[in-house]
This record gives structure tokens, sequence and C-alpha cells, in this order.
């Protein structure tokens, strides 16, 4: 760490960085904050209850403590899985890279400048998911001043180890990449197999990490707390900011926050020491794109020319860009595959009864006509979820960025521009919907007429989520960005629009049981209730959403 | 043709890029747009060409007005930005066909037009390349191509010369001819009095947001002979090509 680093890293947040909050009109604001007072504590009061119920299981048999591993546990799972996507977006693909390379830097500061960029946002996401418990515990347990104090360090250095094991992943990864002739395919590739091989080394490890009953057993036997350590093994380091937080009264705390914070910075260095050796070569020529030089003969261009509708036009534009972008692909459009793929295979591969069971009852109820309406409302509300949270509608107009004013001077019409943005947030979804199907039918067995329904329906969660999302990104759009990634993935409208398509999911599953719909009043009462979100967001866009993007001068 | 009547434009900053603007571009002649940097002409054409709004006053092309009815407007113009770092994911051939499909170019002229275009600019090795694999001319030539793809009858250049080679700005300078010679309009800005001396046949000299001059080479000549700051002006920037 040198004054160099510090200096990219002012410069690379500088540059674009925040989170795009840069409301200029009151109402963008007054809508802002409704929804994060209604949603946030919302969300807040049901995580303080599941944390509550855990908390009073596990101190019925003395083991409370280990809810702080799990608390622990769980943030340092999602630095290191969220962690290999911004390592990848961040590192590699962002286009200020190609900006430093050139400067008297060394590849250690380049790497060190990114890792604290990042760092910064997984604090935030570290903030959310630890701090909560950190809190309840401590309230519960009465405990002093110094706990705290303890626990800020803890959340300190929680994020360093698996940001730093992200990065080592990423990086080893793209310097073998980076050697084979087909490049600029298999760094999207690399990217997307890092991801994979993430979740696949998370999965191992929960399987690891579980116990037999008789284990299980004589731990429960040994005492009070005795639990929390074993839930650690993943993350070793954890294991000490546990028994810090634990022990904190005595010099075995403090001895123990020492070692946690000496670990974290230990890993850190090697991370820079490792950078040097691998990165340059990793990143080199990251923005060379192919260049076939084919001669096209005369008869060959009847072949080439095509004629499309403005719209399809428009549309296919987007999702060339979406899928052809690196970053986009990579945060847009692969988490939509990779999340339904992952949860599958784990369930397929997980021989134990459990999930057998867990399994035979899924399928079950998706054969039973007493289910099969409720089921259809968890589905629509995965399917929203899906939608919601790939971003793709939140980010685009971000996306745009200092090219928005292309939009402004081509003949197509506001109205089909929008409808086109719209369109490529809702064809992307599908392909996640395409693997649930798969899922549903190839895994669950569920009746070909009740994928076929799915298949149907699923565009009205998807457009509903998608209508959200856009309406967020025309009131609150980010469009001075230097890199990529700044657009899709350092943008509060994901989160804006994550928030909405949860609200949906909830609102759908809940009308599908408080009513308990057969599958017959779902097939009426859901499409009636996402088509009325449909129209009152059909309205806002048409009227609102045009005129505001016709005001916005990029 | 085109025309602007007391056109205004402010930045939120507080800079007046265009103050109380008329002018007149007819068909039939190449218009040039001369000034320094900072002048006013990227603002101008932006305001023409319906990316910005002006503050105040009206904008016609082909007697259509932008504010308007602005989608007929826009089928008027082709439009070649200052920076041709755009579509870059796209292939040539892609583009080129977006461009089809959004100006309506009927498609059994679009497939002669895509090859000829393409012999003109010797463009058609690399079609099949996206653009981000172009050199920045080849960039400039390939939105060049996308924008003449639909014939338009008001053809608008910001700073077109910048950036190609003696071979391309020769073989752009021709096209412009043939263009208004068709009878069509054709307007684009510079900041080089070198280029706007040697292809235009009308001139309008705008510095600060303000028209100073309009008129023909010859009045441009006379009016600069008379002027001696003005004429320093421009002497200053002619090398910097
Ligand atoms: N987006 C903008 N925001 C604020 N000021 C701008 C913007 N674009 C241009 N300007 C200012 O407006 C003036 C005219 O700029 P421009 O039209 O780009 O000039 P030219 O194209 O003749 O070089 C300059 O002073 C410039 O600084
Ligand atoms: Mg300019």
């Amino acid at each position: 760490m040198n004054n160099k680093t510090w200096i990219l890293t002012r410069a690379m947040l500088k540059n674009g960085g925040g989170l795009g909050l840069n409301l200029k009109s009151k109402w963008s604001w007054v809508l802002l904050l409704l929804i994060l007072f209604v949603s946030l504590p919302i969300m807040l009061y049901g995580y303080v209850e599941i944390t509550a119920f855990f908390y009073n299981s596990l101190a019925a048999i003395g083991q409370e403590g280990v809810l702080l591993s799990w608390g622990l546990v769980i943030s340092a799972m999602m630095v290191f899985v969220f962690g290999v996507f911004h390592v990848v977006s961040n590192f590699y693909f962002a286009n200020d890279i190609e900006n430093y390379l050139p400067m008297p830097v060394r590849p250690r500061q380049i790497v060190g400048a990114k890792f604290l960029q990042i760092l910064l946002y997984e604090y935030i996401a570290v903030g959310f998911s630890f701090l909560p418990m950190l809190v309840y515990f401590g309230v519960r347990q009465g405990v002093s001043a110094l706990y705290y104090l303890y626990g800020l360090a803890v959340l300190i250095f929680l994020p360093i180890l698996p940001l730093a094991l992200a990065s080592l992943l990423v990086m080893l990864i793209m310097r073998m990449v980076n050697l084979t002739r087909y490049r600029e395919l298999l760094r999207i590739i690399g990217g997307s197999l890092a991801v994979f091989l993430a979740l696949g080394f998370s999965f191992v490890m929960q399987r690891f990490n579980e116990l037999t009953p008789e284990e299980l057993g004589e731990l429960l036997q040994s005492g009070s707390n005795s639990l929390a350590l074993m839930e650690t093994k993943l993350f070793p380091t954890v294991r000490w900011a546990v028994q810090a937080l634990l022990r904190y009264e005595i010099a075995a705390g403090l001895t123990n926050l020492l070692v946690f914070i000496g670990l974290s910075v230990l890993v850190f260095a090697a991370l820079l020491l490792i950078s040097e050796l691998v990165y340059i070569k990793g990143v080199i020529g990251i923005s060379e794109s192919g260049s076939r030089r084919h001669k096209i003969r005369e008869g060959e261009f009847g072949r080439l020319v095509k004629r499309r509708t403005a719209l399809t036009a428009c549309l296919s534009n987007e999702i060339k860009l979406l899928v052809r972008t690196p970053i986009y692909f990579i945060n847009c459009v692969l988490p939509g595959f990779i999340w339904p793929v992952f949860f599958t295979v784990s369930f397929i591969f997980a021989s134990d009864r459990s999930s057998t069971v867990m399994l035979e009852r899924l399928s079950g109820a998706l054969n039973d006509p007493n289910t099969m309406g409720k089921a259809l409302g968890i589905i629509l509300a995965l399917v929203a979820f899906l939608g919601g949270a790939n971003g793709i509608a939140a980010t685009a107009i971000s996306r745009e960025g200092q090219q928005l004013y292309i939009k402004r001077y081509i003949p197509v019409s506001y109205r089909k521009q929008l409808a086109a943005k719209l369109l490529s947030g809702v064809v992307i979804g599908y392909t996640s919907v395409i693997l649930v199907l798969v899922v549903l039918t190839a895994v669950l067995k569920a009746p070909l007429y009740f994928a076929g329904i799915v298949l149907i329906l699923s565009f009205l969660p998807l457009l509903l989520t998608s209508m959200g999302g856009l309406l967020f990104d025309l009131i609150n759009p980010k469009l001075e960005w230097d890199s990529e990634q700044k657009a899709v993935k350092q943008n509060v409208n994901v989160f804006f629009s994550i928030l909405f398509s949860v609200v949906i999911a909830i609102a759908v599953i809940a009308v599908s049981f408080a009513f308990d719909l057969s599958l017959a009043w779902a097939l009426v009462v859901l499409p009636a209730l996402l088509l009325a979100g449909c129209a009152g967001f059909y309205y806002l866009l048409s009227t609102y959403g045009v005129s505001t993007f016709k005001n916005l001068e990029g | 043709m085109i025309t602007l009547e007391n056109v205004s434009k402010t930045y939120p900053g507080g800079v007046k890029a265009v103050d109380n603007v008329s002018l007149t571009v007819p068909s039939g002649e190449i218009f040039g747009f001369l000034g320094p940097n900072g002048a006013g002409k990227t603002t101008a054409i932006k305001m023409i060409t319906g990316i910005l709004r002006p503050d105040s006053g009206e904008i016609k092309v082909n007697g259509i007005d932008i504010a308007k009815n602005p989608l007929e407007a826009k089928k008027q113009i082709g439009f070649v930005p200052d920076d041709p770092n755009m579509f870059l994911r796209l292939k040539g051939i892609e583009y080129l066909n977006f461009m089809a499909d959004i100006y309506d170019v009927p498609l059994d002229e679009q497939k002669g037009r895509i090859s000829d275009l393409c012999r003109r600019f010797e463009m058609a090795d690399v079609l099949r390349d996206p653009i981000q694999s172009y050199s920045h001319g080849m960039r400039q030539k390939i939105i060049i191509m996308g924008v003449l793809l639909h014939n338009p009858s008001v053809w608008i250049l910001d700073e077109p010369m910048t950036g190609l080679d003696p071979r391309s700005s020769f073989l752009l300078k021709n096209m412009m001819r043939e263009h208004v010679e068709s009878g069509r309009t054709l307007f684009f800005s510079t900041h080089v009095l070198d280029v706007a001396e040697k292809i235009c046949d009308r001139i309008a000299i705008i510095n600060r947001g303000r028209i100073l001059f309009t008129g023909t080479i010859d009045e441009m000549r006379e009016h600069l002979s008379k002027n001696a700051s003005l004429e320093s002006m421009f002497l200053e920037l002619t090398d910097d090509e």
C-alpha cells in the first residue's frame, strides 16, 4: 500500500463512481424515499424476526454463538460469490484499465486500488447481511461497548479474505485464458467459468461441512457455543472473528481479534504479490477484438442484407449489446442462467435423504390439483424475481451513457425505443424461464400443460418487473460513467428493481395462499392481478416515462 | 433546406453556447459552418438534429419544424456526429442493416447501395468485423456509409474531415459535391479555414455563439481581409490538422 494506490483509488471512485443517486426533480426524491421507507422496514422486520427465531432456538441448547458464525460465514460467502462478479468486471473488463496500463504504476497498485474500490461496495453488502445480526446478538446478550468495538473491527476486516480469494481465482483463470488463441471468446467464458467455479466451490464446501448425527450429538454435549466454531470451516479466518466476539471480555478475545486482522492483512499482501506475476499478462489486450477480414463477394450481399421493423431492429440491437459486452453479459445475462442451473444441480446431486424427500414433495405438489394453483403462484413469483434481479430494464437508460444522444436523432419514436428496451428485459428473462421449465418438467415431473401455462404467463411478471425497473432508470439514470460496469454494477436502480420485484413476488404468493387458489382460479386471478399492474405501469411509462425520456439531454 | 430563426441555447452551467442565431442553408450548395473550438457549432447542429432543444427560436428542416414534428424532420436528415465511436459492438454490416431498418430503406435498394458504398469506401473486407476493430478513420467511414444509405435529403456532418486520410477526405469531398448537385442540402462544420475555402460554396462564421458573417467564399475572403482580427483567429487554426 502506498501513495499511488490511493491516488488510483481516488481517481477510480471519482470517475463516475458513487451509486448513481443524482436526483434532480423533487418527485423522483419522493418516489425513491417512499420505496425505501416502505420496503426497507419490511425487510428489516423480517430479518429481525428470523434472527430472533434462530437465536431463541439456539439459545435453548446453549448454542446461540452459532448465530454469529452463521452470520459471518454467510456474509463471507456472499462477498466471495459477488466478489467474483465484481472482480471480473472491475479488474478485467472495466474500460478505465487501458488508461492505467501506460502509466508508471505497478500492477499491484492497480489491483490494490481496484480491490479497495470493490471493498467499499462489499461493506454495503456486509452492512446489510451482518450488522443487524451483530447488533441483535449484542442487545440480547447485554454486552459492553467493547463488543461493538470488536464487532466494528471484524466488520471492517471480514470482506478482505473472501474478496482476496475471489480475486486470486479470477486472476489465475484470466491469466490462463489469455494464453490461448481464442482469447476474445474465452475471456467471456473465462469470466463465466470463474463464477461457476466459485459457486461449485461453495457448494462442495457446504456439503463437506455437514455433520453426521453422532458428531452433532457429541458437539452438543460439550457445552456452551461449542458448535459455533464448527460452522467456520469454509472461511477459516472467521473462526478467530467468532472467538473474538464471543470472548471479548477476556484477553483471549483480543488475541483472536489480532490474529484475525493480521491474517486478513497477510492475505491481502499475498494477493498484491501474486498480482505482480499474473495480472498484467491476463489483462493485456483485453479490448482487442477479432478481425477476420473476409472479403464479401458481390453475390453475398443479398444474404447479408435483411429487413426488419424499427422496433425489431432496436430490440435486436439492445440484445446484441447485452450479449456481446462482457460486463453486461456477466452481470445481466449470466446470473439468470446460473441461479436456476445451480439450484437444480445442487438438488439433483445432493444424495442425502432429506433432499430426495423434498424433491418428491415438490413433484407431488406440482401434480396435485389442490396445490397446483399455489405452485403456479410461487413459480410466477420466482420468475418476477429473476426478471427484476437481472437489472436489464433497470439499467436500460443508464447503459446508454454518453451515447444517449444517438437515441435522440434517429427517427424512431421514444415510445418505440422504450418498448424495445422493455422487451429486451423480457426476452433475456425468458432464458431463465426456459431453464425453470426444464427443471419443472424434467426434474420435478410437472405435467406438460402446466409447463405450457408457466411459459405463457411468465410474460406478465417479466413485463411488469421490467416496466418497474425501466421507470426507476428513467427517473434516475446514471449516464456519467467511463466504464460499463459502473452503469450496471454500481447503479442503485438495480437495487430498487430487486426490491420492486420482491414486492411483486410477495404479492403474488400472498394472494395465491390467502385465497387458497385452485389452478383454475389462479389462472384467472394471477394474470388479472399482474395485468392490472402492467396496465398501471403502461400508463406511467407512456405518459411520464416518454416525456422524461424526451427531456433527457445526455 | 434548413432554417434557424432566432435560436438560442444556454447550457445548465450558464454558458450561452448559441446566441440568437438565424441562418438559412439553401439546397444545392455546400454550406460550411466555420468557427474556432467552443464557438457553438456542435451545439447548433445538435439542435438542428433534435438532440438538444433550443431555449427559444424555431428550426425547420425542409419546412418541417423539428419541435412540432420530430420524426418526420429526423427522417429528412442524415447526421454524422463528430465522435465516430458508436455502435462499436455491432459488425459493420449489422450497423448498416440497422440504419436501413430505422430509416425505412426499401430492401431492393438497400442491397445495391450497400455494395456500392462498400466499393467506393473500400470497406467490403471488414464489413463482417465488429466496428470495435476498426481504426478511427474506418469508423468514420462506416458511420458515413450508414448515413448515406437512406439517401437523406439533408446531410449534416460535424467536423467530418478530422481524422480522415487524404484519400478518404478527397472521396468525401466528391460525395458531398455529388449530394448537392442532385439538388439536396449539405451542412457541415469545421474549425479549419483552409477546409472551408476549398470545399464550400457558402459559409457562415460563428464565434461565441453568434453568427459573424454569412455569404459566398469570395465574399468571405473580402470580409476577412477587412477584419484582420477575424482572419488571424482562423490563420492560427489552419495548421493544426
Ligand atoms: N454539455 C455541455 N454542457 C455545458 N456546456 C457545454 C456543453 N457542451 C458544450 N458546452 C459549451 O458550449 C460552448 C460551445 O460548445 P460546442 O458547441 O461544442 O462548440 P464547437 O462545436 O464549436 O467547438 C463551449 O463553450 C462549451 O464549453
Ligand atoms: Mg464541435
